[in-house]
């Protein structure tokens, strides 16, 4: 209904016909609609991620630093105990002697101490009628819980093997080198205080 | 074996710790709109969400290593904070902040339930925890004495308090807007 003061008043709009009309409904359904025009990158399982290329850029560089990390840190601890090795292998040579079988003399015996990059490790024997007959070591590394874990475990096998053994030629506990070594340097040195007494 | 788990125990807690600090960081960008007019918001925080989650993963992933490396540590050391017996501080401070990465993580995904001021006092509990994750690292971390970690460590905090400092200057700046409008 026209206003009172409506300028447009006298416009008359032409009737559109019908078959117009059809023309343009069949047209409208002919067009692909906005959805099928611009589909949705994501449906109801898959959420679109803006920095995907980032993420799996970032979790492959977690996943090779991990792995690499890991590589290096065995890397060096290989190294470094193999410079501790060698560091003390003066010392170690020059007290070393042959396995040998000469009776040792009674009494407990301790080891001069063996450093190696985790700590110290002594041994300490006791000595009844010619043979050792028990062995410990009152020194290990113990500082960290991967020393205390290793050494807890690596300790009694070694004390075991000297037993065993009755002499510095004792088997090496694998997973624990560095304590190993260090063992059999204090042990043959406990040893060697026991010849040295007669 | 147990040397293995060993070595990865110690790679994935620093992995982890890099990532979460990568998160907090990108956390601050976005929340600052400090991340610049050429990348998009939606990037930043996409990049957020998928840092935590790694964070998450890869600390579960250190916790599971550990156990296996067979450190002296129980299962009941590693879920109830302060039972353990070696190390109990940082053990207690690394339980503390795997929990509220737990929590940070698991309340974004359905963040809408959750009233704004609600998730987002939640969701600080990220900042603690990236802390507790550092002074854990440093207390027991076997390599945490090295130069390397050493050097680490200040770049990590230093990258980690610059956009913090933005934030909170932003923070501050806007509420002074807001009281000096009114």
């Amino acid at each position: 209904m026209p206003t009172p003061n409506d300028p447009y008043d006298d416009i008359v709009t032409p009737p559109v016909p019908d078959d117009r009309l059809s023309q343009l409904a069949d047209r409208s359904a002919a067009r692909p609609s906005e959805l099928e025009l611009n589909p949705p990158r994501h449906n109801g399982s898959k959420r679109r991620h803006a920095a995907k290329g980032s993420r799996s850029a970032a979790l492959g560089l977690a996943v090779v630093s991990t792995l690499g990390m890991a590589a290096y840190l065995h890397q060096a601890s290989q190294s470094s105990g193999s410079a501790a090795t060698i560091a003390s292998a003066p010392a170690t040579t020059s007290t070393k002697k042959p396995f040998e079988t000469k009776s040792l003399n009674d009494g407990v015996w301790n080891g001069d101490p063996s450093t190696n990059r985790w700590g110290l490790v002594q041994v300490a024997i006791t000595v009844s009628g010619g043979k050792i007959t028990a062995a410990s070591a009152p020194l290990y590394p113990s500082d960290d819980n991967r020393s205390l874990s290793i050494n807890r475990i690596a300790i009694p096998k070694l004390v075991q093997s000297t037993l065993t053994a009755q002499n510095g030629n004792v088997n090496s506990v694998s997973g624990a080198t560095s304590t190993s070594e260090s063992y059999q340097t204090s042990l043959q040195s406990a040893i060697d205080k026991s010849h040295a007494a007669s | 074996m147990s040397d293995v788990l060993w070595f990865l125990t110690r790679s994935s807690g620093i992995v982890a710790m890099i990532l979460i600090a990568a998160a907090v960081i990108d956390g601050f960008i976005y929340s600052g709109r400090e991340g610049g007019q050429r990348i998009r918001p939606e990037w930043w925080v996409d990049l957020h969400r998928g840092l935590g989650g790694y964070a998450l993963i890869f600390t579960v992933f250190h916790l599971l290593t550990a156990y296996g490396a067979d450190l002296g540590y129980r299962v009941i050391d590693i879920i109830i904070p302060g039972v353990s017996k070696q190390w109990t501080t940082a053990v207690t401070l690394g339980v503390l902040a795997f929990y509220a990465m737990l929590i940070t993580v698991f309340t974004t995904w359905p963040k809408r339930r959750f009233r704004i001021r609600i998730w987002h006092a939640i969701h600080l509990l990220s900042l603690p925890a990236a802390i507790a994750i550092g002074v854990h690292g440093w207390q027991m971390g076997t390599d945490s004495r090295t130069g390397w970690y050493i050097a680490l460590m200040a770049i990590l905090t230093g990258l980690v308090i610059y956009p913090a400092g933005l934030r909170i200057s932003g923070l501050v700046r806007s509420r002074l807007v807001t009281f000096w409008k009114a």
